[in-house]
């Protein structure tokens, strides 16, 4: 469960990019949060990752706080950068050990989950091969890889789908919506309205920094009066 | 043609910084610079004054040149690979119908104006100094401007052509660090045998008697000089017959011969540059190859901290500009300035000046001691390891702070490389010492003391890299170069060097001086535990 509370920021004083924003994701769902370019998306997440520091409020991850225990909290979820930059010099097994050693994976799990996810997002006869030789959707695939492996309870994904081929893309839905039904909690940001309606057990609408909605989809079209997609709900709620 | 140079020029520009930063940035480069320059102008002073004494004073602008011609030269390797092959624009030069010609042209003016810089402070203001004090004509400055403008030009042609053939034929390898450790060690002896065959192969060997012969000459040791580097003869005679026709032949030598060495070899590049570059773009992505099943063996379990130091090791050691920058360097400095020193004392002894004798009364004071100490630190001065250690991973880095491993312990892990690094030049200076006073207690504290600054300095660097994290760049060699972080390291050090010496007087004996000393770095080292233990969140706060 990530729980956000009352947390601002700004980085210019006195201009809030975030304000005063809360809403709770809880256990077994996919969270997906939208809204425009620069509404504040990419900077709640990393203020949920420990990234950036907030001014105002906390995070609570499965009860432990970003600020206050901030190991602790970051023990209890896997992050997904939106540009996968890594490690460029080392090799894709490096950068996978490199994650194993920090969240203490055992070899053996490390084994079985990096053979079967490498195999089936195709980047498995490339992970003796130097990171700045892949191209972006395979350090996409790569990161994604390391946070499986791990298996925390708690997905946090920045914008997860950009750069993935259909197939990889596929999948990476289909592990988030099986990790949620498993009783976890899957965060996501995203740009693509479908992807959100597809598969998001709920919603929140960021807009200049604010939360403006958190909800199903359906709530949103009903709060928005719109019958038709989540689309035309978005753009009237956030008035563009 | 003149466009792309501009557009070329812009971007390779420094890092835009926060209004904040830059204030603070500039300040720093305007204290750094002007107290670089003063070090420069009192140097250039003492050097024409003393070898005006035996009729040698013009020996100190051949030697500058020389100096200049030398620096130019060896940057240039890395400058010319990163430009022409491992910069990120041509990934969009390379899509664009530009002419190899013109692409070549602009990334060697680019180059070429780069060095400015370097030589506003290691020629032109102690080449003006020497001017002012040998009451030199304007003509003097006038052809002094001239070479200014010219002298980068040869060096950076003729690197840049070694480096594009060698990329012609290199570029096939797909590990890219590889290519580049590749192409500079052959640079590197490529060049050495170009340039001996540049310099005077009939002249004899630099011994007791050649000096004593040059030395009863006027300015026979610029003559002696020139001699021996015929590729910059012409410059050094310009400025040596600045005031009759031979200097004004020689400098009509030297342009058109640089204009002509400028045009054969932009156009042989310009012809073999695209297979090089493409072929390192495009070697950068994948050949298929099926690989080895993996097994539990290639996922041993180790400690965080291990896994940690050697991902920084890796990165290290893979990255060319940063292996030699920030290992390789720092080791061989003191070892060359150590040899340096001992064949100046040997040479000295041989032709029966004892400088050891009047040195030795300064070394046993409480001064000397804090010199011991200072040299250490200058010498930690030239290790950049601590000072790029995060901007080094570019944006990579930002997703260390999502790690769950105590931000506290990662700033350790980050200052370790540098750390163990800086214990050679320690050991190096600790023997020094302790051969010239013979004295194990204050040789041991001595090494104390450099270690303690060690740690102490590697500390203050990362806090100024986290202060300005620059990981936004294109490649690591800019990164390197434009790195306005590298500045504070002097203005460090400056501080360091000044409050060193004001201890050793005060201390008044060697004995004070040695427990003062240690007194001070053990505070400074508990006090920077204290401050980066409790406020390690603000100290990574711009690191996103």
């Amino acid at each position: 469960m990530i729980e956000i509370k009352n947390v601002s920021q700004s980085y210019v004083k006195g201009k809030k990019v975030i304000d005063n924003i809360n809403f709770t994701i809880e256990d077994g769902i996919v969270f997906g949060v939208i809204g425009p370019n620069g509404a504040g998306k990419t900077t709640t997440i990393n203020m949920i990752t420990g990234i950036l520091n907030m001014d105002e409020g906390d995070i609570l991850i499965d009860g432990k706080s970003i600020t206050d225990d901030p190991i602790e909290a970051k023990k209890r979820f896997g992050f997904v950068p939106d540009t996968p930059e890594i490690f460029e010099k080392l090799t894709g097994l490096e950068y996978l050990n490199l994650i194993g050693d920090v969240y203490e994976v055992k070899p053996e799990k490390r084994l079985e989950i990096v053979e079967k996810l490498a195999k089936e997002f195709g980047i498995y006869n490339d992970l003796k091969d130097r990171i700045q030789t892949y191209s972006h959707g395979m350090k996409q695939k790569l990161l994604i890889i390391s946070v499986l492996m791990h298996n925390p309870k708690n997905w946090i994904l920045d914008e997860p789908l950009t750069g993935l081929d259909p197939k990889a893309s596929y999948l990476l839905k289909q592990l988030m919506r099986k990790h949620a039904k498993n009783g976890n909690t899957v965060f996501f940001s995203t740009h693509v309205l479908d992807v959100a309606e597809k598969i998001c057990d709920k919603i929140a609408v960021i807009d200049k920094g604010r939360v403006i909605f958190v909800g199903t989809v359906k709530e949103l079209k009903e709060k928005s009066k719109t019958n038709t997609s989540l689309e035309e709900s978005f753009l009237k709620i956030t008035g563009e | 043609m003149k466009t792309l140079t501009s557009v070329i020029l812009k971007n390779s520009k420094r890092q835009e910084l926060t209004s904040g930063s830059k204030i603070l940035t500039v300040l720093a480069f305007l204290i750094v610079s002007g107290f670089l320059a003063i070090i420069m102008i009192v140097f250039s002073v003492i050097a024409t004054k003393r070898l005006g004494e035996i009729g040698q004073s013009y020996a100190f602008v051949n030697m500058l040149l020389l100096m200049n011609f030398i620096i130019v030269f060896s940057e240039s390797i890395f400058h010319a690979l990163n430009t022409l092959y491992f910069s990120k624009d041509l990934n969009t030069f390379l899509r664009l119908p530009i002419k190899p010609k013109d692409l070549v042209h602009a990334k060697m003016v680019d180059m070429i104006i780069s060095q400015y810089e370097m030589e506003a402070l290691m020629l032109a203001i102690p080449a003006i100094t020497y001017g002012v004090i040998t009451q030199v004509s304007g003509l003097f400055y006038l052809y002094l401007l001239i070479i200014l403008l010219v002298l980068p030009i040869i060096p950076i042609s003729i690197t840049t052509l070694i480096i594009a053939i060698i990329m012609r034929f290199t570029n096939f390898i797909k590990n890219k660090s590889k290519v580049m450790y590749i192409t500079i060690i052959l640079a590197i002896l490529l060049l050495g045998v170009v340039l001996g065959n540049f310099t005077g192969g009939e002249t004899e060997e630099f011994s007791v008697s050649t000096f004593e012969r040059v030395i009863l000459q006027a300015n026979g040791l610029s003559r002696e000089i020139s001699e021996r580097f015929v590729l910059i003869k012409p410059i050094m005679n310009t400025l040596l017959n600045y005031n009759n026709v031979i200097g004004l032949q020689n400098i009509l030598v030297y342009v058109v011969e640089t204009i002509v060495v400028f045009i054969a070899i932009r156009y042989i590049i310009s012809t073999i540059y695209l297979k090089g570059a493409i072929g390192t773009i495009v070697n950068g992505q994948k050949d298929r190859k099926v690989m080895e099943k993996l097994t539990v063996k290639d996922f041993k379990k180790k400690l965080a901290s291990k896994t940690y130091i050697l991902k920084e090791l890796k990165v290290m050691f893979r990255t060319p500009i940063f292996f030699i920058q920030c290992i390789l360097m720092p080791l061989i400095y003191p070892a060359v300035t150590m040899a340096a020193v001992i064949g100046i004392l040997n040479f000295a002894q041989k032709i029966n000046i004892n400088i050891m004798e009047t040195l030795m009364v300064n070394i046993r004071s409480s001064v000397g001691y804090a010199t011991f100490l200072a040299i250490g630190q200058g010498f930690y001065m030239l290790n950049f390891s601590s000072i790029i250690s995060v901007s080094k991973e570019g944006r990579s880095a930002i997703l260390l702070k999502s790690f769950p491993i105590d931000l506290a312990k990662q700033f350790k892990y980050k200052t370790l490389i540098g750390v163990v690094v800086n214990i050679f030049p320690a050991i190096i200076i600790t023997i020094a010492y302790y051969l010239c006073i013979k004295s194990i207690y204050l040789a041991v504290t001595l090494f104390l003391g450099l270690l303690l600054l060690n740690i102490f300095g590697e500390k203050c660097k990362l806090l100024v890299d986290l202060k300005n994290p620059q990981i936004k760049w294109e490649t690591e060699y800019t990164m390197m170069k434009q790195n306005t972080n590298v500045m504070y390291e002097l203005f460090y050090t400056i501080i360091v060097i000044m409050i060193m010496g004001l201890l050793g007087l005060i201390a008044g004996t060697t004995l004070y001086a040695s427990i003062l000393l240690l007194v001070v770095l053990i505070f400074a080292n508990v006090m920077i535990n204290k401050h980066i233990t409790k406020k390690k969140s603000q100290i990574f706060a711009k690191l996103y």
